[in-house]
């Protein structure tokens, strides 16, 4: 039973932090590159967000292009 | 296992994110702004995500282990390859959803302190919506699901009101709510979610008949409390608004002519020293009418200078240089004449 609550703790870390670390670190890019741009940054940190699967990524490279 | 409540309130929460979701793309394609189009589509798409991944949770059990469930955690204890695949999609969709409604959260508390003053009751809603719907998310995580002290009709529930939340400024003027109001709103429901969820607990746990009466009367005496605050509040409010708009109408009165006035008010007034319009004693600036000598005080003789520009008792003019009420009303009358 611990080796199993273990694994789920393992699981658990790994399945939160990752995408997490990676969707916060693509945010925050996308806040500063926006304001660069002159675009509005909580609409698109908003679309990066939420969009699944960096869909929202490939939206806002190709809006600032 | 199997709870009725439980399975109506999550089907209704998928159909919910279903209509949200389309509501966004109908919103998308009517705004004018590229922008503001393309963010209103990627809420459109994020509810639909969340509706295809309540479905696929939803069948999960009948693929796993034929029939439904509700237990994920036995599927731990099987070694099927095929049923760890399944659980790991499970798992990632589960903690991705749950991730980005956290963000969210944070997201709309940023821009609740950031945002202007008009779209900050905006962002305050948002924000205890993506809340409620968070903690409905979080409850709903299996192995916490399994020891949670809620019945399991509550997470649904949760999920059901945080959409509704953050559906609702759409449908209302949340930009014309004063911080009061806002203060007030966010009260009520933080405090009815507390209330619902510690009544939910005392009819789930299995307590005594005393701690069950302690419990409800506490409880009752926080909605008491609550409710005596809540409209205390909005009394005061009231009032407030009322005492404006009557100093607001004595102001306005004290520039219209009174209807009667004798000779003997004028001479009570001019031996007090009191002005005839503000009624107050005049102490620097004074104007006395050069027919009746009634007193005025300067800051109503140069006002009624200005609006009928004739004294009240005489109608002798203020200003000889100016158009006084009488002559303008008479000229009117030459004129229909």
């Amino acid at each position: 039973m611990a080796e199993f609550i273990e694994l789920i703790l393992i699981l658990l870390i790994i399945f939160l932090a990752i995408p997490f670390i990676i969707s916060a670190l693509i945010s925050i890019w996308v806040y500063r590159d926006s304001k660069k741009k002159r675009l509005n940054s909580f609409i698109w940190v908003l679309t990066v967000w939420i969009i699944p699967f960096f869909i929202g990524l490939i939206l806002y490279l190709r809006a600032r292009d | 296992m199997f709870d009725a409540f439980e399975r109506f309130f999550s089907a209704f929460f998928i159909f919910l994110l279903i209509a949200c979701s389309f509501f966004y793309f109908y919103r998308g394609s009517s705004r004018e702004e590229k922008q503001e189009k393309v963010l209103m589509r990627a809420f459109g798409v994020f509810w639909l995500f969340i509706a295809l991944t309540r479905i696929f949770f939803y069948f999960i059990d009948y693929f796993l282990a034929g029939y439904y469930t509700g237990n994920i955690d036995a599927i731990f204890q099987t070694y099927d390859v095929d049923n760890y695949i399944l659980l790991y999609f499970y798992l990632y969709l589960y903690l991705f959803d749950f991730i980005s409604l956290l963000g969210l959260c944070v997201i709309y508390i940023w821009s609740s302190f950031r945002s202007k003053r008009e779209s900050r009751a905006i962002s305050y809603v948002m924000a205890i919506g993506y809340i409620l719907l968070s903690i409905g998310w979080a409850l709903e995580i299996f192995f916490i699901k399994n020891v949670s002290p809620f019945p399991r009709v509550v997470p649904p529930i949760l999920l059901t009101i945080g959409v509704l939340i953050t559906l609702s400024p759409f449908f209302g003027y949340f930009e014309l709510f004063n911080k009061l109001i806002v203060r007030i709103v966010i009260f009520v429901v933080i405090g009815f979610v507390v209330v619902f969820l510690v009544l939910t607990l005392v009819f789930n746990l299995q307590l005594d008949v005393l701690s069950i009466i302690i419990i409800l009367v506490s409880v009752s005496l926080l909605i008491l409390v609550t409710v005596y605050i809540i409209f205390s509040v909005v009394r005061r409010q009231e009032r407030e608004s009322e005492i404006r708009k009557e100093e607001i109408q004595d102001t306005i009165k004290m520039f219209t002519r009174p209807v009667n006035i004798n000779i003997n008010d004028v001479k009570m007034y001019r031996e007090k020293g009191l002005c005839l319009v503000c009624k107050n004693r005049i102490s620097r600036l004074t104007y006395v009418c050069p027919e009746c000598e009634t007193l005025y005080c300067y800051k109503c003789s140069s006002a009624l200078s200005n609006l009928e520009n004739m004294c009240w008792v005489c109608e002798t003019p203020f200003d000889e240089s100016k158009a006084s009420k009488k002559e303008s009303t008479s000229d009117e009358e030459v004129i229909i004449d």
